[in-house]
């Protein structure tokens, strides 16, 4: 579906005076997410999670290396053909409460992919609301929600609008980038029951971004650990989790907090 | 056992706002002695930073209000202390450690100039600190005795970096001044809002290992506010639960987290996915904390309880003692706890 070949990306060089030092965010990086799978790609802040994610939306440019969609190589892609794969391409942004504009409706702004990409679904403008409703109804919300603005709902309902309007262009990849780590633990839950639905009953895809490794072991089926721009663990969920290769995945698991109080790695007099 | 260094009794706290006044804290009792790591976990909303931030008389007032209770550190009342009185206890008899490491430096100045600042502030009340310099050599020794802490909280070079500026250090690094900061003035407590909220979990673990050393070579207590249950198993000796500004389970941190009692604190511990947890499996808490301006009578989780009953709306249920350390306020506790 979606695989990420030796893929580099490099920040900078250029300055206002002179040439500046480079930064090499993205090095080799090698990955394969499988149709109707889920990959958690988990490394901590700085490592390249969301470089890596920008440049499978098209947002950024790779330097090297490529990245085929569905065989297509995204890299190659006019303009144009971008705009349109983008609506096969969707992403759920960390903070609900950033990334929903608070002058738009909750109709306006889960209908305002489809208008964007109405060639490609075919969809009246009568027809939006009706599909807006349905997709409210797919994530847990109602009809009575939409005439509503972002700041009538809870944290936990604005990710669910977030994620509503990632599925009104119908894609088949979605790119969920931390998309729990600013919700409660109770909300949190809700949230990922909610994803593991949708990916039962849509057979989507799912690129699934964090630095929460519990998370990750829930709810991905493969998963890759990113430090400082490279891969240094890919493997199915199972084998990374109850057998780490390399000293970076040993370590990030070693500090992962543990619920059982037994278990704890201080030691306790 | 020894006199607690912090005792919170019946708190009670409104917060005016537009639609009227909210009842914030209803009646948190907290107690924290010498070498215990309390870990003060609920969702958002429930009151626990402002339980932390009460200790240091920081809330704000108005809008805020306490209408009654007993705050007392090391057997003194901070509800009757003047805003002079309670100057001199922060930093001294209290240290504050907040979530976002960047916001709480001054970006102005060297963190040397801020810890020293907090020494020689501190230094007035218990010269001690500064071991009885006199006048003229004081500012010389808070520097000494800033580039110590900054050693202990495992910054290298510390003599170096103490006159860099907070931009030069990362995430870790600055949570790490900002702890120094807190205990430079040798304070008994510490509070401790979302210390690692902010950071990775390879930062989050070092900094853990840092409160709990730093706990145990000087017998602090500590009043660690997380809604990171795991965090809290790692770290801390005991536990109080928090919900819709009550303390509705406490105690040993095993008894509480091996044998919830209360459903909240089942329910949230339901919803942390452990290794093992299948997909799907995950039970998230339906609804939200209740409006606290009106707030529901009796208990006021039986909106998202699922084995609340009529009589649990009748009055705030009472805390019922379950072991030597570990008490839950609800009603079907024997149902409840298998």
């Amino acid at each position: 579906m979606l695989r990420i070949e030796n893929v580099g990306k490099t920040f900078g060089g250029a300055r206002l005076f002179g040439r500046g030092k480079a930064v090499t965010a993205l090095s080799d990086v090698t990955l394969h997410v499988p149709r109707g799978q889920s990959v958690g790609l988990v490394g901590e802040s700085g490592s390249g999670k969301t470089t890596l994610a920008r440049c499978v939306l098209l947002l950024d440019r790779v330097t090297s290396g490529r990245i085929l969609f569905d065989g297509t190589d995204l890299s190659r892609l006019t303009r144009r053909e971008m705009q349109a794969m983008r609506a096969r391409i969707q992403i759920v942004f960390q903070d609900p409460y950033a990334s929903l504009n608070p002058r738009m409706t909750v109709r306006d702004t889960v209908a305002e992919p489809m208008e964007i990409h109405r060639h490609r679904l075919k969809l009246r403008a009568g027809g939006r609301t009706d599909r807006v409703v349905e997709l409210l109804e797919r994530v847990g919300l109602a009809a009575q929600h939409l005439y509503r603005f972002p700041h009538e709902f809870s944290g936990g309902q604005r990710q669910r609008i977030g994620i509503a309007r990632a599925l009104a262009s119908a894609p088949e990849l979605l790119v969920l980038d931390e998309p729990t780590s600013a919700l409660d633990v109770s909300v949190q839950a809700q949230i990922l029951t909610l994803l593991t639905d949708l990916q039962a009953q849509l057979g989507l895809t799912t690129l699934f971004i964090s630095h929460d490794l519990a998370v990750v072991r829930y709810i991905c089926d493969r998963v890759a650990f990113l430090h400082h721009g490279r891969v240094t663990e890919e493997g199915t969920t199972e084998e990374v989790f109850t057998a780490p290769r390399s000293d970076y995945a040993r370590a990030l698991l070693a500090a992962m907090p543990n619920p059982d109080p037994d278990r704890s790695f201080l030691a306790r007099g | 056992m020894s006199e607690p260094l912090l005792r919170i009794a019946d708190l009670h706290l409104a917060m005016r706002s537009f639609d009227g006044e909210a009842h914030v804290l209803n009646g948190i009792e907290l107690t924290v002695r010498a070498g215990e790591i309390w870990g003060v976990v609920g969702e958002t909303g429930c009151g626990k930073s402002l339980t932390g931030l009460s200790v240091s008389r920081l809330v704000p007032s108005p809008p805020a209000r306490y209408l009654s209770g007993q705050i007392l550190l090391e057997g003194r009342d901070l509800l009757r202390a003047t805003e002079a009185e309670m100057r001199a206890l922060r930093g001294r008899r209290v240290g504050m450690i907040f979530q976002d490491p960047t916001t709480n430096l001054n970006p102005l100045f060297s963190i040397g100039t801020q810890l020293i600042d907090v020494a020689l502030h501190a230094a007035r009340h218990s010269p001690d600190i500064l071991d009885d310099a006199p006048r003229g050599r004081r500012r010389r020794a808070a520097r000494a005795l800033a580039v110590r802490m900054l050693e202990k909280v495992g910054i290298r070079d510390a003599a170096v970096r103490i006159d860099d500026y907070p931009h030069q250090f990362s995430g870790g690094m600055r949570q790490r001044v900002l702890i120094a900061m807190a205990l430079i003035g040798r304070p008994r407590l510490l509070v401790a809002d979302e210390p690692t909220t902010a950071l990775d979990v390879s930062v989050q673990a070092q900094i853990l290992q840092l409160i709990y050393d730093l706990v145990r070579e000087r017998g602090l207590g500590v009043m660690f506010i997380t809604h990171n249950l795991a965090v809290v198993a790692e770290l801390c000796s005991h536990v109080a639960v928090m919900y819709a500004g009550n303390v509705v389970e406490s105690g040993d941190v095993r008894a509480v987290l091996k044998s919830p009692a209360h459903p909240y604190t089942r329910a949230l511990l339901a919803a942390v996915p452990v290794a093992g947890t299948r997909r799907g499996s995950l039970a998230g808490l339906p609804g939200t904390v209740p409006s606290l301006i009106d707030p529901p009578p009796g208990c006021r989780f039986a909106s998202r309880c699922a084995s609340a009953g009529p009589d649990c709306l009748g009055g705030k249920p009472p805390m019922v003692p379950l072991g030597e350390t570990h008490q839950a306020a609800c009603l079907r506790l024997t149902s409840g706890a298998g």
